[in-house]
């Protein structure tokens, strides 16, 4: 007998919290730099000014990258509140704050050093003499480095667990950078309440990250799924189904997508996302994975039985935010298998309209299905196939396009799903059309 | 992607692994030659041992030191080693006079003034010269001591030292 | 140019105190001012000295005296050394097991500090107070240069291990000087001997104190002295490696 999982749980975040916390957060920086002196230092002599900016600096370089180490943690109630999308687009903004204020921090460092003595001299100081500086030399490297692959003109150029383990050097980088705050960083070495909260915060957070983010790989990894089914489907597409008894620790719904780790000798490191092609059930995780690069390959190169470690579900765009109002579905690419999942857990008085985009029709995949799905809830399937260039039209998701498709097109809410352009395209044309932004719903772009 | 599959081959895992562990590697090794354990440097007793560089071997001991007839200060000169440590090299020369006896130490070498060590200077703090030298040599007037155990001992010395 | 030195020195303390003044010419006032500072180290010993039957120090441990009932300067001194007692975590020892007081470790210092304060109300600017090894300077010397102070040689008193060159401050040494003697500190760990320890600092009482305590504290010592400002110390191991903090060398 089929029974959908248990749905995910709510999150008992509310935007409130989010925004007092940050307030807390950002107040307790300011107030550490003010207490010290900080204003006063920068009206002062250079020595203080330089001081006073370098500290500041510190303390914001320090907190943006605690705020995005928290982040990754994927704590279940901030990603059931924002989703992971949102929440690795501020890891990432957070990191290139991080960045810049680590950089102003080494300048004005520098700078204050060298107040006294030659900037070569204050650069000796600050890379080893000083104590603890080689240490913190070496941690603002690391994390530097990491911001460094992390810009997407870099990261596009090596693969994912190339960067991403590259990415870990940021543990160890605010590890080592951590005991020169202590000992040299003027908020820190003679304020004993400042300090005894830095360090708490600092060992809160690596307890919670362990547990948490560790603890959650640890346990995917225990207590595993096993592939169920394997199916060709289209071109170089697979469908992956995963089942077994730990379906029952899993809470998910349509819409969803996870994170797959193959255990096999060939891939355990590897841990990528994917979308869920169906809504999830008893009988399993469905998947259906094209052949983008090499994790792909690999997972549909599986055998049966093979043990698949999984996180997640993950994602907020779930049945539960439709508000049951007729819709208008946009899938290009990945895309399909939210679109197609979503599609089993809507009902008639949607009347769901689903346009799909792809560059050839071999790209197509569960058409069928789809079509079948999208009658019994009264709704229809529109493809549009073929490069851009030998469209008939130009954009196929301007507005006036939309309209001819979907006439009834402003009384819908819209799901998105798929590649980057896709999204931007038909958000744009939707918006262009007179929709809500609050009726457009997408995962945003960041994997 | 623009990908290169053929670094997938063989050792995918050890391949991906490098750039990290390299980097790593890398601050660790920095750590080692940077890092020291303490900010503290030890000169040894005796000149000629220590990190000493190849062109500057000879003690700063007068003791059996060649030497003039002449008995102005600098007769004789002893270049000491160069001692290397955190802060930068310090090496010292020793001015003997025409009876081969200790009469200057001029310092050849030592860091750059740097933001420690001009605001130690500010305190007017002393000033370091490290040799073992002969009592009787040295142009101290007072001698500040551990092994004075016997109090005759002690008194006898000091009014040597003192009067000398 | 040399200017005459004047030298005066006389038993007191079971040691030796000596007093050089440099001045333009012998007059009265000298001579006056250096005989104050004798007899302050004298009336200070027969406070403090715990070989005096009559000691304010014996009485108190005698029973014969309240500590509440004693002159201010026993009082002053009995504080002091409680600050250091706290401050060395114990490694600065002034009480006996038996309850009694010992201050002997703190007045030696504490009292050719206090002796000089005469040279200076008698208007003499350039001098030096050695009591026993503990040695306090003020301006130059007779060849308008910084006092030069030698530290011995632990192992061989015959010979100066290295000269400190200082300009009003005070230079004290620690130190038993005997080999393979082992040491342990207040938590009953050991600590690696060493063959004296050399503190300089502006006031005399604290860097005789000081020295005191980090002798004890070995190694760790030298960075224990680096928390008071001004004080600095400089240790020689029982294998005659000179050890000082990096500032002493830049600073040559």
């Amino acid at each position: 007998m089929t029974k959908p999982l248990r749905r995910p749980i709510r999150s008992a975040l509310l935007d409130i919290d989010v925004v007092a916390l940050t307030a807390v957060a950002t107040m307790v920086v300011m107030g550490v730099w003010l207490r010290h002196g900080g204003v006063d230092m920068l009206a002062g002599s250079a020595l203080d000014r330089w001081t006073s900016i370098s500290r500041l600096s510190g303390l914001f370089a320090s907190f943006t990258g605690l705020v995005g180490v928290a982040l990754s943690i994927r704590s279940t109630q901030v990603e059931r509140k924002f989703g992971l999308d949102t929440m690795y687009n501020w890891h990432r903004i957070l990191g290139e704050t991080m960045a810049i204020a680590l950089v102003v921090h080494i300048w004005s460092g520098v700078m204050s050093w060298s107040v006294e003595a030659s900037v070569w001299s204050a650069i000796r100081d600050l890379t080893g003499r000083e104590p603890y500086m080689a240490m913190a030399t070496v941690g603002a490297f690391f994390i530097l480095v990491v911001a460094f692959t992390s810009l997407r003109a870099v990261r596009r150029r090596m693969s994912y667990e190339t960067w991403y383990f590259m990415h870990l050097l940021s543990y160890a980088g605010f590890a080592l950078a951590f005991s020169h705050t202590i000992v040299l960083g003027g908020d820190f070495n003679e304020d004993p309440i400042a300090r005894w909260m830095w360090i708490v915060v600092h060992i809160g957070l690596a307890v919670w990250l362990v547990i948490g983010r560790w603890g959650r790989v640890v346990r995917s990894v225990l207590k595993p799924l096993h592939i169920t089914n394997l199916e060709s489907t289209g071109v170089n597409t697979v469908v992956v189904t995963l089942g077994g008894p730990a379906l029952e620790n899993l809470r998910g719904d349509a819409g969803q997508f996870c994170y797959l780790r193959p255990l096999v000798r060939s891939s355990w490191w590897k841990s990528n996302p994917y979308s869920m092609s169906a809504a999830p059930s008893t009988d399993g995780l469905r998947f259906t994975i094209k052949d983008r690069g090499d994790a792909s390959q690999t997972l549909g190169g599986l055998s049966l039985g093979t043990r698949v470690a999984v996180e997640g579900p993950y994602g907020t765009c779930t049945p539960e935010v439709l508000a049951g109002n007729k819709l208008l579905m946009i899938a290009g690419g990945v895309g399909i298998g939210p679109i197609r999942s979503l599609l089993e857990r809507v009902g008639p008085e949607t009347e769901p309209v689903i346009l799909y985009r792809a560059r050839s029709e071999k790209d197509l995949v569960h058409v069928e299905e789809l079509t079948e799905l999208a009658i019994r809830v009264n709704g229809r399937v529109q493809t549009i196939v073929g490069p851009t260039s030998s469209l008939a039209v130009k954009d196929p998701f301007s507005t006036a396009v939309l309209l001819t498709s979907v006439p009834d097109l402003q009384d819908r809410e819209v799901v998105v799903a798929g590649p980057e352009s896709l999204l931007f395209a038909a958000y744009k044309g939707l918006r262009a059309a007179g929709i809500d932004a609050l009726d457009i719903h997408f995962e945003r772009p960041w994997w | 992607m623009t990908r290169n599959k053929s670094a997938d081959d063989q050792f995918p895992l050890v391949r991906r692994l490098a750039p990290a562990v390299l980097l790593a590697s890398g601050g660790v090794v920095f750590l080692a030659l940077v890092d020291g354990p303490e900010n503290m440097i030890i000169l040894n007793s005796s000149s000629t041992t220590g990190s000493v560089s190849s062109s500057s071997s000879s003690t700063s001991n007068p003791t059996g030191s060649t030497s003039t007839q002449e008995l102005t200060c600098g007769a004789a000169r002893s270049t000491g080693a160069q001692v290397e440590f955190k802060w930068g090299i310090v090496q010292v020369e020793a001015l003997l006079d025409g009876e081969g006896e200790l009469c200057e130490v001029e310092v050849l070498q030592f860091p750059d003034a740097d933001r420690r060590s001009l605001a130690i200077n500010n305190f007017a703090l002393p000033i370091l010269r490290d040799a073992v030298v002969v009592a009787k040599n040295a142009n101290v007037q007072a001698v500040s001591g551990a092994t004075l155990t016997s109090r005759a001992y002690m008194a006898s010395l000091q009014f040597a030292l003192d009067n000398s | 140019m040399m200017k005459p030195i004047l030298k005066f020195a006389e038993p007191v303390m079971g040691t030796v105190a000596s007093v050089h003044v440099v001045a333009d010419r012998v007059h009265s006032q000298v001579v006056t001012a250096v005989g104050r500072v004798f007899g302050e180290l004298h009336r200070l010993e027969a406070l403090f000295s715990t070989f005096i039957k009559t000691s304010e120090i014996s009485r108190i441990n005698s029973g014969e005296l309240s500590l509440l009932d004693a002159s201010p300067e026993v009082i002053e001194v009995m504080d002091a050394c409680t600050w250091l007692e706290h401050v060395s975590d114990g490694a600065f020892v002034a009480r006996r097991p038996n309850g009694g007081l010992d201050p002997a470790g703190f007045v030696k210092g504490w009292a050719g500090q206090r002796a000089s304060k005469y040279l200076a109300e008698f208007g003499l600017d350039n001098w030096l107070i050695n009591i026993g090894g503990d040695i306090q300077t003020a301006g130059l010397n007779a060849d308008n240069q910084p006092w030069s102070v030698g530290i011995s040689n632990p192992h061989n008193s015959d010979e100066l291990r290295f000269s400190l060159d200082v300009i009003d401050q005070a230079v004290a040494t620690s130190g038993t000087g005997a080999r393979g003697l082992h040491l342990w500190d207040a938590k009953g760990r050991p600590v690696e001997a060493l063959g004296s320890m050399t503190v300089v600092g502006p006031e005399l009482r604290w860097a005789d104190a000081f020295a005191t305590v980090a002798y004890v504290k070995g190694l760790d010592g030298v960075a224990w002295v680096e928390q008071f400002p001004g004080y600095h110390a400089l240790a020689i191991t029982l294998s005659g490696d000179l050890i000082a903090p990096a500032w002493a060398v830049s600073s040559i």
